[in-house]
């Protein structure tokens, strides 16, 4: 990850001996360096003086000021090397540097002040044609991924980017993205457009889709822990029965369709991590309108949020709940449903087992909620707490939810005490930092007749989890 | 034998061919089945063998065929009236054009065998502003037969109703948990119950009503594709604007241009796009020919009764002399056949009454 050398003079520091110290850098941020010699660095006063960065061939100007500006704003040492993690923080985000080294020295020469620092950054610019293999995980299957990436195209951190992804159920899913970001403080947006084409099969429901469009993304923070997305997408999406057997119903939504969709998400995230937090909570909202041109009008909104406490040392309880409305006014079929069941929404189930069932094929409803409680331990008997058993908890769950299609609008408010229950115990694993293994053995207690149950192991894989 | 003289005089090249078919006719014969029949026979009389000639010659100038082998699966799915094994062999050809829920495939053949039910509906596109010439020949077809058979349903008009059936083509019926769609097909999947309006006819009449329905799938329909899809005027002023009507705008444009693509190579593996409007009118001339001099003065082909052939020719008959296009000449030309103008009014009359 890099490392941070830092140099004194005997007399500037004062009083103990200085020396060379080096450290690690920590992935989460915020985090105190911490210092091994028994110096109280915020009481040395500095001031950066000057700041190189060295290495840079096609990279502009102008972005690489803007980003390291917060750089001139510290007033003593500690200070200067928080804001100088910050600031390598900042530019390995651009996405156009491979490694950075950052050198603080004590500035000399014309210009210099007594308590000046001179700092410098060291770079390797990517060159021009990334590729790569790699995968990826989305709703319970893991996909290969074939990229060929273009960073930092024009100087300014521009990047463009195609995937060919393949997966168990998604077959050939192809995209083309452009992004450019904008290091404005504080929203920092960034602009990106994508052309894909994706199929995907959904077994449970019987139909299966050919989405082909062109998305346009707005992405910004409004503050450090809170993150906007305006979206606008345009799709054409071609629905077809999967095999002979599919339903009725569902053979009913065959055919072309299309969408033209505004999107706002808004996500607050306080948590400590993404995978296996200790404590914090996150909220996500998002609202989609479809209805602006297009065949296609509705009103979708959704929130889901999770708040974590830490018990005892190490155990963690979490509770999460999710809510689902859509208003269908024109034209909704049933890809845009909502479905719930599954290893990665209420465990005990099969995937999208709650709800309308045609023939034993999943419909879908239009309005949902789901909740869930959690206590995550790490794996008894072995303690071993930075060894790979750090990967793993063990959790025991509760989770409840309901699935209705009201027919005639909300006013029927029976189907909320139609809850599905389910409880039970498993493992999870890590995967990286954004995914998640689960091996769970699941009880459904309460359930409606038309429900797939699914009682025993059920092994689940995906990003979001209830 | 007037019919024989008519098509053996324009086809002189095509002798050959015809002595060929005459010498191997009992080897023809059996090439009609995919399975092998024992209990099938070549006809005994001098009539049926000339239909058979004058069949194989209309379709060798249609299609380009390398041996007659590949006859059968040129040929719209021809279904064999011959033999025990018919079912079977029905079987096959409901699996490309009927859906079911159910996969257990003994289950499937004893439920095909249940009477018919009452809540049947007929599914075909918006009659008043999406329905294609085409589209529209094939659904006035299967409704003639269904109301010949005095089996009830009930026509739903969707306008996805092509991309519901299971083969692609409209219309379809929903029997239960069966999806059926096109006029041969379902008229196996009524045989299959019992229902049939050819029970009393010969084992060579059903040959020649067979023969003559491949002549009307060869070239009537595929004249109404020309004319909607690959005639400019016609395709302009009716065809894209009825087909983009159900969609919104940019959607129509492409949807509709995909299909002109889908159709114009469909015609050109028929050899049907390189005609110029007037052959594909010589053509069909040919063929309502045929139609009216084998109809003569009878009321309807086979008899008294109707049968499956007359519910087609009403279909294609009635939808082209009653649809308004830019291009006259093809109802003009089928006008002028005044005894099949004459059967489809009489099957409007008697089936399709109007108050």
């Amino acid at each position: 990850m890099g490392t941070v050398h830092a140099k004194a003079n005997q007399h500037d520091i004062g009083d103990s001996g200085g020396g060379l110290f080096v450290f690690e850098e920590p992935v989460e941020m915020g985090e105190e360096p911490i210092p091994k010699p028994t110096i109280k660095l915020d009481g040395v006063r500095a001031r950066v003086d000057r700041v190189h960065v060295d290495g840079l061939n096609r990279t502009k100007d102008d972005i690489i000021k803007n980003t390291i500006d917060d750089l001139f704003h510290a007033t003593d040492f500690e200070d200067v090397i928080v804001r100088a993690h910050k600031v390598r923080r900042a530019l390995d985000s651009m996405g156009c540097f491979r490694d950075i080294g950052v050198f603080i020295d004590v500035s000399s020469g014309p210009g210099s002040t007594p308590e000046g620092l001179e700092v410098t950054f060291q770079v390797k610019e990517l060159s021009r044609v990334i590729g790569g293999i790699n995968t990826t995980v989305s709703e319970n299957e893991g996909n290969l991924v074939l990229g060929v990436k273009m960073p930092n195209i024009a100087g300014r951190g521009e990047k463009l980017q195609a995937e060919y992804s393949m997966g168990y159920r998604s077959t050939s899913n192809f995209n083309v993205t452009a992004t450019k970001p904008y290091p404005h403080k504080p929203l920092v947006p960034i602009v990106s457009a994508s052309v894909y084409q994706q199929t995907h099969e959904y077994p449970w429901s019987g139909y299966r889709l050919l989405d082909r469009g062109l998305l346009m993304d707005l992405a910004f923070k409004s503050s450090p822990t809170t993150k906007h997305n305006l979206q606008w997408e345009g799709l054409v999406r071609e629905t077809a029965a999967l095999s002979k057997t599919t339903s009725f119903k569902v053979r009913e939504s065959s055919g072309p369709q299309m969408k033209s969709i505004l999107r706002h998400i808004v996500t607050v995230d306080h948590r400590d991590d993404a995978i296996f937090p200790s404590q914090g909570s996150w909220v996500q909202f998002s609202s989609e309108l479809a209805g602006l041109g297009g065949g296609v009008a509705h009103l979708k909104t959704e929130l889901q949020a999770q708040q974590n406490y830490e018990l005892i040392e190490d155990i963690v309880l979490q509770l999460a709940g999710a809510a689902g409305v859509l208003h269908d006014m024109f034209g909704t079929e049933i890809p845009d449903h909502f479905f719930l069941g599954g290893p990665t929404t209420l465990r005990g189930f099969q995937q999208r087992g709650v709800g309308p069932h045609s023939d034993g094929q999943a419909t879908g409803g239009k309005v949902y909620w789901a909740a869930g409680a959690h206590v995550y331990a790490p794996l008894p008997f072995l303690r071993n707490k930075n060894g790979i058993s750090s990967l793993f908890r063990s959790h025991f769950f509760v989770n409840a939810g309901c699935l209705a299609a009201p027919d005639n609008g909300l006013t029927n408010w029976e189907w909320a005490n139609s809850a599905r229950v389910s409880c039970g115990a498993g493992v999870a694993l890590r995967l990286g930092s954004v995914a998640r293994l689960e091996l769970n053995y699941c009880a459904p207690l309460k359930a409606r007749t038309n429900d797939c149950t699914a009682h025993g192991l059920q092994f689940g894989l995906g990003v979001h989890f209830l | 034998m007037s019919d024989c003289n008519l098509l053996e005089n324009d086809v002189d090249e095509k002798l050959i061919i015809t002595k060929k078919t005459k010498s191997s006719l009992f080897s023809e014969w059996k090439f009609k089945s995919s399975i092998p029949t024992p209990r099938s026979s070549p006809p005994p009389s001098r009539v049926g063998e000339t239909i058979f000639n004058n069949y194989n010659d209309l379709i060798d100038s249609k299609i380009n065929i390398v041996n007659h082998t590949k006859q059968t699966e040129q040929i719209e799915k021809p279904f064999d009236f011959f033999d025990d094994e018919e079912f079977a062999f029905g079987i096959n050809i409901l699996n490309k054009n009927v859906a079911c829920v159910g996969d257990n495939i003994t289950k499937l053949v004893q439920m095909a065998q249940e009477p018919w039910p009452d809540n049947v509906k007929l599914y075909q596109p918006y009659e008043v502003e999406q329905i294609l010439l085409p589209d529209n020949a094939s659904c006035l077809a299967v409704q003639a037969f269904l109301k010949m058979c005095n089996l009830p349903f009930e026509v739903e008009m969707r306008w996805n109703a092509e991309f519901m059936s299971p083969s692609g083509r409209v219309p379809f019926i929903k029997c239960g948990a069966f999806v059926v769609s096109e006029l041969e097909p379902i008229v196996q999947f009524a045989a299959n119950k019992g229902v049939t309006l050819c029970a009393q006819l010969s084992t060579e009449e059903k040959a020649e009503m067979r023969a003559y329905m491949s002549l009307i799938t060869n070239v009537l329909v595929n004249a109404e594709l020309y004319i909607s899809w690959l005639d400019n005027d016609t395709y302009n002023a009716v065809t894209r604007v009825r087909n983009s009507s159900v969609y919104p705008w940019p959607l129509g444009w492409l949807q509709t241009r995909q299909k002109r693509n889908a159709v114009a190579k469909r015609l050109k593996a028929l050899h049907w796009h390189e005609k110029s409007l007037d052959q594909v009118l010589a053509d069909v001339e040919q063929c309502c020919n045929s139609l009216s001099q084998r109809l003569g003065d009878k009321d309807f082909f086979f008899g008294t009764t109707p049968t499956e052939l007359d519910a087609l020719i009403f279909g294609h008959v009635f939808t082209i002399i009653t649809t308004r296009l830019p291009c006259r000449r093809l109802a003009e030309t089928v006008r002028r056949h005044e005894t099949l103008v004459s059967l489809a009014k009489r099957i409007d009359e008697r089936y399709f009454k109007r108050p």
